[in-house]
């Protein structure tokens, strides 16, 4: 079917097409060999071009597509797949002009389209964005502060708060590893959150033995960001660390996060965490793909440009109980908001707006890995939710303008850094559109004709 | 720590091969490093490039944080070797003597290590610079990753399993000693990185992209140094089959007959830049044929053979 007007391109390439023939509109209007009537004399290459590029023969597409071009303009998606070609092969600037003109034409931009749009940006950032900002950079380096050497004074009260639900097996020993603190915490609190394992019969029991320092309330279910928000207003410390009732402390865990962040003069931060199976044993990246995801992007803390730019697109403190953070900046952000699985990376994510974290590179949380954890199984909702919160993110990022932290991970301070780095970290398909194509267009200004 | 390493010194090691270049931009560079802290830069070449040593002696503005040593061999493996010897920082940047960086180098390196748990290697990018990107082969060579092994403008985004390269990488004295440095039985540039990341990947340590360590290669690659460059290589591998039990990485490659690349290297008339995809599909291909050739000739000879046997076409 050849149309003389294109219809406007369903949301999906697997959507029915808009012309009425009650085809696929990838093999209708939208297929590569289809088009405008101008371009009936290239139908034999770009059918040849379709065919090459579906077996992956990507050299032989672009040969197609290019004599097409050279003889007809090609129609729109046919450019958007020559521009992929062209990405692929690492040819930026080209992959450039060509997604973007492919954008020009396109009533409704595919989403893979802006993705390789994105991908194209970031290869020709790589070399530029990074030097304009530089300075900032060097700054940031100079003026981050240092953890204090050991034997620091301490630097206000402690608090640690344990929220716990059905982990009976585990909450003995997460309690005695905050018992057994070389720095001893100076309260701790405890809610078990509705808990039908026999937890609050054990956590009761210790609590009496604890000569008072483990206070505990045990009430029905309310889920994990009430019970922790809940917990710390209970408590009467100047800084907090929570404990997942999972997972355990390693025996200096608050001296090092006190010289780390609090006689750092940051006023968060976070550490890195062991992995560990239900019998306390470290969980090696081999074994666990999630545990090398997650160290890898733990690692991108100390690799990006500030720890807080590493929050974007992953989260880098992989659990609340990592994190340890002064009660006036909890207060300020309104405590932990209600969300399933990544309270803790929104917590971050806002926190970052407000003050730089330090980042301890010591590791002293084990974060257990065990077939009861809260993102355990073939789920979906926790990836969902992770989307949802990164694309809620970058729209505020975008729109902020006078965020506290002089070196918050927003494009106001990053400039194109940020884009750049958001890319790189996946989040390329979460990005507005309308900020690739800006992006797209300065670049396309800056390159040489 | 090794005996003698200063924790907080930053020891930068560049390799100068007798017949590399040094320019003076890449010196004023590495002399200019900002919030760096404090590093040192070692200078390791060949006892006979008298010139070279006697040239950068001579240059007062790049003396404070350099030192030079010399090697009796011509190697880069020898070079490196004799470079982080001669160092005294706790953290070591491996550096190639082409490659300008940019001033936050040092300091991101630092960054990187200073916040690490468990040992890794920060691999920093290598760019070609400015018009240099605009030469089709440096393009395809760079940017695919045929060079340095991550394609670097995307390296963020495709890294996979543990690349790595000593042109711009940092990693901690302490495991410098423990892989055991570079093997200097190795010839063929980029071999002994090649068993030098086999043995980090043994010990467990990762690679890492410290995207902030930028550098920059102002000089053009050639196709026929590349070529010489895989030929030296595919000697190398073979010779590096001899110190394990493989399966290697370039089995497959070197089993085929000789004439099934070499049909691949001569295939297409077309000139080049009138066929770019073909083009990149012979680059490939001569690449390809270079490596087998060195492996097979790495069997009954030992001396550098022309650079001209690799890069024409199928010998009688």
């Amino acid at each position: 079917m050849t149309h003389g007007v294109l219809p406007v391109p369903p949301q999906a390439r697997n959507a029915r097409c808009a012309c009425g023939s009650g085809r696929r509109y990838k093999d209708c209007c939208g297929g590569i060999a289809k088009g405008a009537e101008d371009a009936r004399s290239a139908e034999p290459l770009l059918h040849a071009a379709g065919e090459a590029f579906r077996h992956r023969r990507f050299d032989e597409a672009r040969q197609h597509l290019e004599r097409a071009r050279a003889s007809a303009p090609l129609p729109a998606d046919a450019e958007a797949v020559l521009g992929a070609i062209l990405l692929r092969a690492g040819d930026y600037a080209k992959a450039l002009r060509t997604l973007r003109q492919a954008c020009l034409r396109m009533a409704e931009v595919p989403a893979a389209t802006v993705v390789n749009l994105a991908g194209a940006v970031a290869g020709l950032l790589a070399t530029r964005a990074p030097l304009e900002t530089e300075r900032l950079w060097l700054d940031y380096v100079a003026t981050r502060p240092r953890a204090s050497a050991g034997g620091s004074p301490r630097h206000g009260r402690i608090s640690v708060v344990v929220p716990s639900h059905n982990h009976a097996a585990f909450i003995g020993a997460a309690l005695e590893s905050v018992l057994a603190q070389t720095r001893a915490a100076d309260e701790i609190v405890v809610i078990d959150d509705g808990s039908t394992d026999g937890s609050p019969d054990l956590i009761g029991a210790m609590a009496a033995r604890s000569g008072g320092r483990i206070r505990f309330v045990a009430r029905e279910n309310r889920g994990a960001a009430t019970t922790i928000n809940e917990a710390v207003a209970a408590t009467t410390g100047d800084w907090i660390n929570i404990l997942n009732s999972d997972d355990a402390f390693t025996a200096d865990r608050l001296a090092a996060m006190e010289a780390g962040v609090a006689a750092a003069g940051a006023s968060w931060g976070f550490s890195r965490c062991t992995f560990v199976d239900a019998d306390g044993r470290a969980i090696l990246d081999e074994a666990s793909p999630h545990a090398a995801r997650q160290r890898e992007a733990i690692d991108r803390a100390g690799a990006l440009d500030t720890v807080g730019m590493a929050f974007v697109g992953h989260n880098p403190a992989t659990s609340t109980g990592t994190l340890y953070f002064s009660r006036p900046l909890f207060d300020r952000l309104g405590g932990f908001r209600d969300l399933r699985y990544v309270h803790d990376w929104d917590f971050c994510l806002r926190a970052c707006l407000l003050a730089e974290p330090a980042f301890v590179p010591q590791s002293s949380y084990l974060y257990r890995i065990h077939g009861r954890n809260t993102l355990s199984g073939a789920n979906t909702a926790p990836n969902d939710e992770a989307l949802s919160l990164t694309r809620a993110f970058l729209r505020t990022a975008e729109a902020c303008r006078d965020a506290e932290n002089p070196y918050a991970p927003i494009p106001a301070v990053w400039g194109r850094s940020f884009a750049l780095r958001a890319i790189e970290c996946g989040a390329a398909p979460l990005l507005d559109a309308s900020v690739v194509f800006r992006l797209a267009d300065e670049l396309l200004d800056e390159l040489p004709a | 720590m090794s005996t003698g390493a200063i924790a907080d010194l930053v020891s930068v090691v560049v390799a100068v091969g007798a017949d590399d270049e040094l320019s003076e931009a890449t010196l004023a560079a590495w002399a200019a490093q900002r919030e760096a802290g404090d590093y040192e830069v070692v200078l390791a070449m060949p006892a006979t490039a008298t010139a070279s040593r006697d040239g950068l002696l001579r240059a007062p503005p790049w003396k404070a944080p350099f030192r030079i040593v010399q090697t009796a061999h011509e190697r880069s493996a020898a070079l490196r070797n004799a470079g982080v010897l001669a160092s005294r920082g706790g953290t070591v940047v491996l550096a190639a003597s082409d490659c300008r960086p940019a001033a936050t180098v040092v300091a991101a390196h630092r960054r990187f290590q200073s916040l690490l748990a468990f040992p890794a290697a920060g691999i920093g990018p290598v760019f070609h610079a400015g018009a240099l990107r605009d030469s089709p082969f440096s393009a395809w060579l760079q940017d695919g990753g045929r060079r340095f092994g991550p394609s670097f403008p995307h390296a963020a985004l495709e890294w996979r399993g543990n690349p790595f390269h000593a042109a711009n990488t940092s990693i901690a004295r302490t495991v410098y000693d423990k892989v055991g440095g570079f093997d200097e039985g190795l010839d063929g540039d980029a071999m002994d990185g090649v068993a030098f990341a086999a043995r980090l990947a043994d010990l467990g340590v990762r690679t890492r992209y410290v995207p902030r360590a930028m550098t920059w290669q102002d000089r053009d690659v050639t196709e026929r140094e590349t070529l010489r460059h895989a030929w030296r290589l595919g000697g190398a591998a073979r010779f590096r089959e001899t110190t394990g039990a493989g399966p290697w990485p370039w089995n497959a490659l070197v089993q085929q007959t000789l004439e099934r690349p070499e049909a691949a290297a001569s295939h297409g008339d077309l000139p080049m830049a009138a066929n770019a995809p073909g083009a990149r599909k012979r680059r490939h291909a001569r690449l390809a044929l270079a490596f087998v050739r060195g492996w097979h000739d790495a069997a009954f000879e030992s001396d550098d053979p022309s650079v001209s046997r690799a890069a024409e076409g199928p010998r009688a």
